[in-house]
């Protein structure tokens, strides 16, 4: 039953039409592991995630959104897996210790600013943290953070605006 | 001084992608498709592959033992092929994403046995040094709970905590409580589950240090309310002490290792 089966598998059906749809979002790809993934791990968690997303291709429906949107909410939750096992595993604070040395890399010192708004980030809900980081430093719209998580614009909105307020408390500033 | 945060944010995320900018390299699409999987994936997918596979192999057995005999069962070497059943190389993990239910409409589903409620006397609590300590001005404490119980127990819910002083007057503490791990990060928690005997669960709860003008009071015992008559008792963490300013309390749950 061809129709059938082309329903089951819309993705791309080659290894090279594969890649070719992939190549416009791997700068996206590896943003969102990199921001997401224990930092030594990032890129090995992004590739596992492309060929997950390569076995998984049958289940991509572009009914229910775009095939960015689709490959980052894999990237997303293998990265957040990952850096969920890590947690468990070892310990949140030496992480953030070294998420901030491998940042200072390369220029010496981290920014005063940067270090400091990422201990604030770092203070914040998990809901709060994910949203933060995939507008602000994945650069990603608003619909597609919520397409990535699963939640609507509103919420997206909503929990920016409380992360906003939060840091602000945190930094200790007041406008 | 005035910060704009969105600005703060907006420049930082400009720098921090600066710094991350390295291509991505592609993994080698052909060969992983036949080969077996990365160590990391390894790791990854041999419980959902174990957990697969078992889950299988027992609707399997419920099937051959209720079938009547000389009935061939649905799927079997004689039947004509079930509706739900996947082409050679089709992937038969769940997806990422979006879990697909395994067919149940011929099988009898029975929820796995939950065990009992954990009973406050069965739990001790101690605090997780490795993952308490402040972050930006807000302490992040861990509080574990350990089943000394000979079986398993049910560890869920958001309790409520109270001081007791050496006097044995409680105070209740002020923890805003949530099961919306968006809002109250459960930290190490997994979320309601059962806490194998010898095994930890644990609590996640913050509190605010700076901008906090009310100082912390040390108490001479913790107590975890898990439900009305349930109540641990433990030491009072220093941790809870160090300022007057209480934030979130997370669902309580085992700890996921």
């Amino acid at each position: 039953m061809p129709a059938t089966a082309d329903r089951a598998r819309p993705g791309p059906a080659s290894v090279d039409a594969f890649v070719d749809s992939l190549r416009p979002h791997l700068d996206a790809v590896a943003r969102v592991a990199r921001r997401f993934a224990p930092p030594s791990d990032a890129d090995d968690v992004a590739q596992e995630a492309l060929l997950a997303a390569w076995r998984y291709r049958g289940r991509y429906r572009p009914d229910r959104g775009t095939f960015r949107a689709w490959l980052l909410a894999i990237v997303f939750t293998e990265s957040r897996k990952a850096a969920g096992r890590r947690y468990r595993n070892e310990q949140l604070l030496t992480d953030l210790a070294h998420g901030l040395v491998s940042d200072a890399r390369g220029d010496g010192r981290p920014p005063p600013d940067h270090e400091a708004l990422e201990r604030a980030i770092a203070a914040l809900s998990r809901r709060q943290r994910e949203v933060v980081g995939l507008y602000y430093f994945v650069d990603l719209p608003l619909d597609e953070v919520a397409a990535v998580l699963g939640v609507s614009p509103g919420t997206v909105k909503s929990a920016l605006s409380e992360a906003r307020n939060r840091i602000r408390h945190l930094l200790g500033s007041v406008q | 001084v005035t910060v704009d945060i969105d600005d703060l944010l907006r420049r930082s995320g400009e720098q921090w992608r600066a710094r991350h900018s390295a291509p991505l390299a592609l993994p080698d699409f052909e060969e992983k498709t036949v080969s077996a999987p990365r160590r990391g994936a390894r790791r990854g997918f041999l419980i959902p592959m174990a957990a697969a596979a078992a889950t299988v192999a027992v609707i399997a057995v419920v099937l051959v033992l209720r079938a009547p005999t000389g009935v061939p069962v649905a799927g079997g070497p004689t039947g004509t092929g079930s509706p739900a059943a996947t082409a050679p190389g089709t992937p038969t993990r769940s997806d990422v994403t979006s879990p697909s239910p395994l067919p149940s409409s011929s099988v009898p589903t029975s929820p796995p046995a939950r065990p009992a409620d954990c009973a406050a006397a069965q739990l001790s609590g101690s605090v997780d040094a490795n993952r308490t300590g402040t972050i930006a001005g807000a302490e992040s404490v861990v509080i574990l709970l350990r089943n000394g119980g000979p079986a398993a127990c049910w560890l869920g819910g958001v309790p409520t905590l109270s001081g007791q002083t050496a006097s044995g007057s409680t105070v209740p503490l002020g923890y805003a409580g949530s099961a919306d791990p968006g809002y109250a990060d459960p930290g190490p928690a997994g979320g309601p589950g059962p806490v194998a005997a010898g095994a930890d669960g644990a609590i996640h709860l913050t509190l605010q240090v700076n901008n906090c003008s009310k100082p912390g009071t040390r108490y001479a015992k913790l107590l975890i309310q898990l439900r009305p008559g349930q109540v641990v008792s433990m030491p009072f963490p220093a941790e809870l002490a160090v300022s007057g300013c209480p934030g979130y309390v997370a669902q309580a749950g085992p700890v996921v290792s």
